[in-house]
């Protein structure tokens, strides 16, 4: 958590630094915004390190971990793919016609509902 | 537990593979991926050498010549480096914490045929009336714009990139949420494997350096496409902009394609020395300070622009030589007094260390600007980030292939023909790459197809060819090593090479949820402790 709180932080600092040596607007938003995301994973990590969990004990064992469920892994899965040529289809479509932004979004749409059903 | 004969993970028919949401199956689909557009982006830099081996043009024409040098950039960076390095992260990542997958199986997926439709829809202006992209893998403003790249080829390489980097910030949120959220029982920050460090530091990268990278490629999308005005100067737009963003992205893309090698050094080179890594915690502090520094240095790209501040880009690239120094110390250290072997993984790490340090070093040099006012746009350029990236991550990528090839496949490598690959590489790399520093020092500009004789470039040029060759022989060895390894079927093993992180602990190749029971983790050095119950913590 420190680590990613110290990264944010310079990622804020250099921000600053770069405003005050350069007057330069695209670059100083970017640095910040930088600095920002890292502080975003240190917010969560800090959330976290008010209950530790066995993998940030030093000494815990597999047995620390024996009623914890670590949730359930799909085996396979055909919707990403889907998914996937759909979204080309929809790119495709933004320089060759409406008509297959349609037919991306509705696979698009047949991939969404397909994952959620899939996800109960 | 025992050896399997038989390769687990390589089987199952074409539905399988299209449906997988296994992890290692993703990545195995990843790095298989990126080899190929490896062989497609290799042939189009020897159509390139050939074309340059003698004064006049001889194979190609001016408008082919540019489509070369913009896809076979494009090729390496986004669709072989890149994600070779996030697919071998797939399949390690869980593996090395003791989890029994990633924590989002569907969005790996989709990460994975996102990114194979990206490279196709980019490969596919080819096939377009103008042929593909021909304004650099840079792509700057206005040679990119409407004007200059009027053709389709040019749209369908900014959609295909961006369906890629979309997929880079997917898999980016997936590994470091896998990593913060599945570690097994006692893997706490400071025992994860370097190579999970760094791919976690990458997708840090990707996670702050894609975004713009996005937003550059729709505006330019939308001028060329949309009536925008984004980078155009004439209607109130900019194109310094667009290099702003273009390098927000770029430079930490370099890290992004360099942090996960560094962790495969780092796995190799301890296993290989019979010693733990010299300086653990120094060298993921020295991670984090390359990935903080990363985001300061953009501009160095654009000295020559009189449109930022040098002074300021220039100390800020000087400072990032020293973590990456630290971590040459850590290598050296490592293997200081160890009981060094070398088999085809070592040989390689090596080859990466020598290669890596002249690209590194050459680094610090264009990174004052007095030095980049000289050689920009020079093929001491072209040198020195062909020494990061092919000599540094691309001789990395085949340390990794051979290390975890056993783990993959459950045989062993053929050594032999690896190691004689290695040596032939790296003859062969810096026949090809170490002439194109004297050229650039002689004022050869890069991107261009022809030059005149009285130049004096054509000696050089004709070596960087030959050597060119000899890399083209060396890649042909290594394939045939990979074939012969199949071909011979000896059995390798759970751990071959007596491994260090966790992913040695289980069988080669793994099941499908990774670990029948994940071993006590007490250290850093988690199989070696299994191996060694007396010497552990």
């Amino acid at each position: 958590m420190k680590v990613f709180a110290g990264a944010g932080a310079f990622g804020l600092a250099v921000g600053g630094i770069y405003w005050f040596v350069t007057h330069e607007d695209a670059g100083t938003v970017l640095l910040l915004s930088m600095g920002l995301a890292v502080l975003i994973v240190a917010g969560s990590l800090l959330r976290r390190a008010r209950a530790p969990l066995p993998e940030d004990r030093a000494d815990a064992g597999p047995a620390d971990a024996g009623d914890e469920p670590v949730g359930t892994f799909v085996l396979g899965s055909a919707w990403p793919a889907w998914l996937a040529l759909a979204s080309a289809l929809v790119a495709a479509g933004l320089l060759f016609g409406v008509a297959l932004i349609a037919l991306g979004l509705a696979l698009a749409a047949l991939a969404v509902i397909g994952l959620i059903r899939e996800g109960r | 537990m025992t050896a399997r004969a038989e390769p687990l993970a390589l089987g199952g028919g074409v539905v399988t593979w299209v449906t997988t949401t296994d992890h290692k199956r993703i990545g195995i689909l990843y790095m298989a991926t990126s080899a190929v557009f490896f062989v497609a982006g290799g042939l189009l830099a020897l159509l390139m050498r050939a074309e340059l081996a003698a004064p006049g043009l001889r194979f190609v024409d001016r408008q082919t010549y540019a489509e070369l040098f913009t896809m076979h950039g494009t090729t390496m960076i986004f669709l072989v480096v890149a994600p070779f390095g996030l697919g071998l992260a797939n399949y390690l990542v869980p593996l090395q914490i003791g989890a029994p997958d990633m924590a989002l199986p569907r969005l790996n997926a989709l990460s994975y045929w996102l990114f194979l439709a990206g490279g196709l829809t980019v490969y596919s202006g080819f096939a377009s009336s103008h042929g593909a992209a021909a304004a650099g893998w840079t792509a700057y403003v206005p040679l990119s714009g409407p004007r200059w790249s009027p053709g389709v080829g040019m749209d369908l390489w900014i959609l295909g990139l961006a369906l890629t980097s979309a997929s880079g910030i997917m898999t980016a949120i997936n590994l470091l949420t896998t990593t913060l959220l599945m570690r097994a029982p006692g893997m706490t920050m400071w025992r994860l494997p370097i190579f999970t460090w760094n791919a976690a530091v990458t997708s840090l990268i990707i996670l702050v350096a894609f975004p713009p990278l996005a937003t550059a490629f729709a505006l330019l999308f939308m001028d060329r496409r949309l009536g925008g005005h984004a980078f155009d100067p004439a209607a109130g737009g900019s194109a310094v902009l667009y290099q702003h963003l273009f390098w927000f992205f770029g430079h930490p893309e370099v890290y992004v394609m360099i942090l996960p090698f560094f962790g495969v050094i780092t796995e190799i080179v301890p296993v290989f020395s019979r010693k733990p890594v010299f300086g653990y915690v120094g060298f993921v502090l020295a991670t984090l300070a390359i990935a903080g520094l990363s985001m300061g240095v953009w501009a160095h790209h654009m000295f020559t622009t009189g449109a930022v501040s040098n002074p300021f880009f220039s100390a800020m690239s000087f400072l990032i030589a020293v973590p990456t120094g630290v971590k040459f110390f850590n290598w050296i250290g490592t293997m200081w007094r160890g009981r060094l072997t070398f088999p085809s993984p070592m040989l390689f790490a090596l080859a990466f260390m020598g290669n890596f340090l002249i690209g590194g070093v050459t680094g610090v040099m264009v990174a004052s600007p007095p030095i980049d006012f000289h050689v920009q746009d020079t093929y001491f350029v072209v040198a020195h980030f062909h020494y990061t990236l092919m000599g540094g991550s691309v001789f990395a990528i085949f340390a990794a292939i051979a290390f975890w090839f056993p783990k993959v496949t459950g045989y062993r490598f053929h050594d032999l023909p690896g190691r004689l690959a290695c040596g032939l590489m790296f003859v062969g790399f810096n026949l090809t790459f170490w002439p194109m520093f004297v050229l650039g020092l002689r004022g050869m500009p890069r991107r261009i197809d022809d030059y005149a004789a009285s130049t004096g470039w054509g000696p050089a040029n004709l070596l960087a060819t030959g050597g060119s060759l000899v890399l083209a022989v060396s890649v042909v060895v290594f394939a045939w090593a990979l074939w012969s390894s199949f071909r011979r079927r000896v059995p390798a093993g759970d751990d071959p090479w007596g491994g260090y992180s966790l992913e040695w602990a289980t069988t080669s190749p793994p099941p499908e949820h990774n670990f029948e029971r994940v071993p006590p983790i007490r250290s850093e050095r988690p199989a070696f402790d299994l191996r060694h119950p007396d010497l552990g913590p």
